[in-house]
């Protein structure tokens, strides 16, 4: 895995069913030596809890993730999910993560700034892109660089840069990991009161492969309901739970550190009384 | 105007560790470019740092040993800058929370005074790779070995007033490093290297002028000349109505000269942060004790030692404890030879001259402790003089043997037997019956100058081979008479 913010990156892994998950996952998972800020934890197989019954679970239902900018058939389709689980004995909470709105600008500093970082040995000097006939050492860099790096990246690489520069650090670099640490606590107090959290995916159903692109500012607010788990160390997953417009929309379901399998064994059980993840969306054989 | 001089350094002092600060491949010197460089220090994508435990015993060594504070939770930080010799594009280094707070170290001036230096702080951190600017053809090579390797960086206050007390302070770490074992401190091959920040300002100032820094000298004497140097020219610039520029100097000591290497205007942003590939170190009590308790003899309890012990003077004490590996060959010496101070002579002062001339370290020398202490023996036991111990030595340091093979070879030996001696003192008294009756004729406190004249005659006669003490001693009862 190619670092790009060290802090929030993270394997993922995209399947069909909670069960394939299940049974990938418990190949990926184990504790690596050569990573310092990997946990040695015991690791469960995923695949044993999945037909548990999920009869007393208590799920977390956050009011900041259906206010304004929610999409109505989005929010449809999620609380029909939401009664699903209600059917197999679930309870269902209102819960707030009261510092859910900073996710996005926090995310947008502290990622910008470790990838500043993180891709600087993308220099033309010992492997990858190099530029032709560099002139000199600074014309090298620059033109590797600027010629290698997509629009997107070399935005956050900038952003980075001036998140991180002399007196700046303070107003944005600093500021962001305060927010950060905030917005964990808010769920650690929320998983004193729930087992699991859900909601939305993003605040739309899908859109259109680079239709954002003049506008990223719009494309980065698509992630406002999953940066806080990323940024609070969490683990996350994302099922169908229907279509609209044809298009899909995603269940959101967040654990607490550690509970992978019980997010797999609620998201199976959904499965098994659902359909959604056999649905295509449009244009999709 | 009567000027002040105010230096402050900054010091890399390479670690002895095996493997590097981040990764598994081998710190030793001088292997082929770019065989101890793995896919860590070549900062492949996907690499991660994992941080040497040794290297935080070290640096937790030497805060005892300055008496710092140890800091209970480090962080390492990126400092980002672009170099080919720096392949991730960033240092790791540690910044806001250095695992050495502050601390002291008391240096000895030639004055026989005692100064302590503050140290600011000591933080661990990587080393970069080396750019090799010649033999390329307009193009830089780069040698990848020595990134990752791990340094302490030692930062003193600017306490110190003089060239003088700036290289006695170097001196005093350097025996101190060698000493804990921490550093081998081979200056030469860029074991220990000097940042030396220099300003002036008229005495009885308390504003500090504006500093220049002076980067990487890693000889005592070009720090010392440097220093002077650099001095002699702030001198002259505010003397003749100029302005000190801060700006980082580099100084040659082929040429004796020193240019300026960029300004402050050119000098980067390094936006430090923290690294999130490296948790926070936290160092309890019970390891700090533990490394207490595996601490060395330190250079301050050596030379109370060899004082009390091996009844030194504490001048020679003083010197032969201030670097580890000297200290090491020193004691060897002594103990086979049982002659602590015929062994300090020799090592403070052949040994020292040889080694000086010949640019050499104590670990490079050509005669063995145990070499040196058969010499001493031969010494002691009368087989040979201190004349001829020097014809000896200077053979064994040509490598022509061991002390006895020279001497035998050579036909060294002394003339002690007295009948033999007897007879050449007396054929000196009957050949020279003037001196002879001068000397019996002069005041008791003339006579041993004049005595100088028969040994000489005594010494020639035997080849240089007569046993001077015994001699002595023949000359005084027959000349007496």
């Amino acid at each position: 895995m190619i670092a790009f913010a060290s802090s929030l990156d993270q394997a993922g892994l995209m399947t069909r069913t909670a069960e394939d998950a299940a049974l990938l996952l418990n190949s990926m998972a184990s504790f690596d030596s050569k990573d310092s800020t990997c946990l040695d934890e015991p690791v469960p197989d995923y695949t044993a809890t999945l037909n548990n019954s999920i009869s007393g679970l208590k799920i977390g239902i956050p009011e900041e993730y259906f206010g304004e900018g929610l999409n109505a058939g989005t929010a449809r389709a999620v609380e029909d999910a939401i009664k699903t689980f209600e059917k197999l004995g679930a309870t269902v909470h209102s819960i707030s993560l009261p510092h859910s709105h900073i996710a996005v600008p926090a995310y947008y500093v502290i990622a910008p700034a470790e990838c500043s970082a993180n891709l600087s040995r993308f220099d033309g000097v010992r492997y990858g892109y190099r530029c032709e006939n560099p002139q000199n050492l600074e014309d090298l860099y620059k033109r590797s660089r600027s010629e290698g790096f997509g629009e997107e990246v070399k935005r956050r690489i900038m952003v980075g840069c001036y998140a991180l520069s002399a007196g700046f650090y303070d107003a944005y670099y600093a500021k962001a990991q305060k927010a950060r640490r905030l917005i964990q606590l808010d769920f650690v107090d929320a998983f004193k009161q729930v087992d699991l959290i859900m909601g939305p995916t993003s605040p739309s159903p899908a859109f259109e492969f680079g239709s954002k692109g003049k506008d990223p500012v719009a494309m980065y607010l698509e992630d406002i309901y999953t940066i806080a788990t990323n940024l609070a160390g969490l683990p996350g997953m994302s099922i169908p739970c229907g279509l609209v417009d044809k298009k899909p929309v995603g269940l959101q379901i967040i654990g607490n550190y550690f509970a992978e399998a019980h997010m797999l064994n609620v998201a199976h059980q959904f499965q098994q009384n659902t359909q959604f993840h056999d649905l295509a969306p449009a244009g999709i054989q | 105007m009567e000027w002040e001089t105010v230096i402050g350094l900054e010091v890399h002092v390479q670690l002895a560790t095996r493997s590097k600060m981040f990764s598994g491949a081998s710190t030793a010197f001088g292997a082929e470019p770019n065989t101890q460089a793995c896919a860590i220090d070549l900062a492949m994508p996907g690499t991660l740092p994992s941080a040497n435990a040794d290297a935080f015993r070290m640096a937790t060594m030497f805060g005892l040993a300055i008496n710092a504070e140890i800091n209970r939770r480090s962080i390492f930080e990126r400092k980002n800058y672009f170099y080919p010799d720096l392949p991730k594009g960033y240092q790791t280094t540690q910044l806001a929370r250095p695992i050495v707070g502050a601390g002291h170290l008391d240096i000895t001036l030639g004055s026989g005074d005692t100064k302590r230096v503050r140290i600011h702080h000591a933080h661990l951190e990587e080393d970069a790779g080396k750019s090799l600017h010649e033999d390329f053809h307009g193009m830089s090579g780069i040698d990848l070995n020595r990134a990752g390797t791990p340094l302490i960086e030692v930062v003193t206050e600017p306490d110190m007033r003089s060239a003088e007390e700036a290289v006695a302070f170097a001196k005093k770490l350097h025996g101190l490093v060698t000493s804990l074992g921490i550093c081998d401190g081979e200056m030469s091959q860029g074991s220990m290297r000097f940042d030396v920040n220099i300003s002036i300002r008229p005495r009885g100032q308390e504003k500090l002028g504006t500093r220049t820094e002076t980067k990487n000298l890693n000889s005592f004497k070009f720090m010392e000349e440097a220093i002077e140097l650099e001095i002699e020219r702030q001198i002259q610039v505010l003397e003749s109505g100029g302005k000190i520029m801060q700006e980082t100097r580099l100084y040659n000591g082929d040429t004796k000269k020193a240019r300026s290497m960029r300004s402050k205007e050119d000098s980067n942003d390094y936006r430090y942060f923290p690294c999130p590939d490296l948790l926070p170190v936290v160092l309890d009590e019970a390891y700090i004790e533990d490394v207490r308790r595996q601490m060395p003899e330190l250079p301050e309890a050596k030379r109370a030692r060899y004082m009390s012990e091996l009844g030194l003077p504490e001048y020679d004490a003083s010197i032969l404890s201030g670097d580890a590996t000297t200290a090491a060959y020193f004691e060897e010496v002594a103990r086979i030879s049982s002659q602590p101070k015929l062994a300090a002579n020799w090592v403070m002062g052949d040994i020292a001259a040889q080694l000086n001339r010949q640019e050499l370290s104590i670990r490079q020398c050509p005669i063995n402790a145990s070499a040196l202490a058969g010499l001493i023996k031969r010494l002691d036991d009368g087989t040979i003089s201190s004349k001829m111990a020097k014809t000896v030595f200077e053979a064994m340091w040509n490598g022509e043997g061991d002390a006895d093979t020279v001497i035998e070879t050579k036909g060294l030996k002394q003339v002690s037997d007295s009948g033999a001696l007897e007879k050449i003192v007396d054929d000196i008294i009957a050949n020279n019956p003037q001196q002879v009756a001068n000397y019996r004729g002069a005041a008791e406190d003339k006579r041993p100058k004049m005595l100088g004249f028969f040994v000489g005659q005594a010494m020639k006669a035997s080849q240089g081979q007569a046993n001077p003490q015994q001699l002595n001693k023949i000359l005084l009862e027959k000349l007496g008479g």
